[in-house]
C-alpha cells in the first residue's frame, strides 16, 4: 500500500468550505441511457466476425491444400531443367501466395479481436 | 442489496453485463460530467459528450483496468483524457494556457466590489486548466494528491503545486 497524502478538508478554511458546497449532484436525466445505447453491439458482433473469419480461413487452407502438389512438384522440377525456367512460371504460385497471405491475415485478425 | 464497484467491474468483464455497467455509469455520471463542465468552463453540452465518450472508452478498456487504484481514479484519468484530446484539437490548451493568466488583482474599493461579484464559476475560469483540474479533483471530489496526480498523468510535486497556486487566485478573486 502506498504511503497516501491524506487529503482532508480544511474545515476552518472558508475556500474549502465553498468549493465544498459548490459541488452539486447533477441529475441523471437520461445520461445514463443515452450511454448505453450507445455501447458497441459486443459479443454477438464478435461472433459473426469470428465465424466469417474462420470461414475465410476455411477456404484459405482448402485452397493451399489444392495447389500444393503442383506447386511442390514444381519447385522439385526447377533445378533439374534451370535452363528451361522462365520467369512467368512463377505466376503459377501467385493463388498459392495469395491464399498463404490472406490464412495470414485471417490468423492475425481473429488473434487481435479487440476493436 | 449494493455492489462495490468490483463487483460490477466483474460482471462487466465475465457477463459483458449492461446493467452493471449502467450501474457504474449512474453511480459517477455525476463527478464526471461535474469534472468536465469545470474543465470545459462550464459548456455542459460539450462536458456530457465528453462524459458519454470517456464511459464508452471504458466500456471498451475495462478489461485494461488492474484494480491497482480506485475505479474513480482511473475513469477521471480517461475523462481527463477525453477533454485534452479535444482541447488540443481545437488548440484550446495551448490558448488557454497563454489566456488563463488571472488579472492583477485590483485596488480600491470597486475593484474590492467587483470581486465580491465575482462568484466561484467565474473565478475558476481565471485558473489554468491544471490548476482547475487539480481543484475540482481534490477538493470537490476527494481524490488524494497522488490518486490526482495518477488521473492527471504528472508529477504529485506538480498537483500540489497547481493546487496551491489554485487556491491562492481563487482566494485573491473571491475575497476569501
Amino acid at each position: 500500500m502506498k504511503n497516501e497524502t491524506p487529503n482532508l478538508p480544511n474545515l476552518d478554511d472558508p475556500l474549502d468550505e465553498l468549493l465544498r458546497g459548490a459541488d452539486e449532484y447533477i441529475s441523471d436525466n437520461g445520461f445514463t441511457a443515452r450511454v448505453l445505447t450507445a455501447l458497441p453491439a459486443g459479443r454477438r458482433h464478435s461472433w459473426r466476425r469470428f465465424v466469417m473469419l474462420s470461414m475465410a480461413a476455411l477456404v484459405c487452407v482448402i485452397l493451399v491444400a489444392w495447389q500444393l502438389p503442383a506447386a511442390i512438384a514444381m519447385l522439385n522440377a526447377i533445378p533439374r531443367h534451370w535452363s528451361a525456367f522462365q520467369w512467368q512460371m512463377l505466376l503459377t504460385f501467385l493463388p498459392m501466395l495469395t491464399a498463404l497471405v490472406s490464412l495470414g491475415w485471417v490468423v492475425f485478425a481473429l488473434v487481435n479481436e479487440e476493436e | 442489496m449494493s455492489f462495490t464497484d468490483a463487483d460490477l467491474i466483474a460482471r462487466v468483464l465475465l457477463r459483458e453485463d449492461q446493467n452493471a455497467f449502467g450501474e457504474l455509469v449512474r453511480r459517477y455520471q455525476s463527478p464526471v460530467r461535474g469534472f468536465l463542465a469545470k474543465m470545459s468552463n462550464g459548456d455542459t453540452h460539450l462536458a456530457d459528450d465528453l462524459a458519454q465518450e470517456a464511459f464508452l472508452k471504458v466500456w471498451k478498456k475495462l478489461s485494461t483496468f488492474r484494480g491497482e487504484g480506485k475505479f474513480s481514479t482511473w475513469l477521471f484519468g480517461i475523462a481527463h483524457n477525453e477533454w485534452r484530446m479535444h482541447a488540443r484539437g481545437r488548440k484550446e490548451l495551448a490558448l488557454a494556457e497563454l489566456a488563463d493568466q488571472p488579472p492583477e488583482p485590483q485596488q480600491g474599493e470597486a475593484a474590492s466590489a467587483s470581486r465580491l461579484r465575482m462568484d466561484l464559476a467565474e473565478a475558476m475560469k481565471l485558473l489554468t486548466a491544471a490548476e482547475r483540474a487539480a481543484i475540482v479533483l481534490c477538493c470537490q471530489n476527494g481524490l488524494s494528491h497522488e490518486e490526482a496526480a495518477l488521473a492527471l498523468e504528472c508529477p504529485l510535486g506538480t498537483v500540489k503545486t497547481n493546487l496551491l497556486r489554485g487556491k491562492e487566485k481563487l482566494r485573491r478573486c473571491l475575497c476569501v
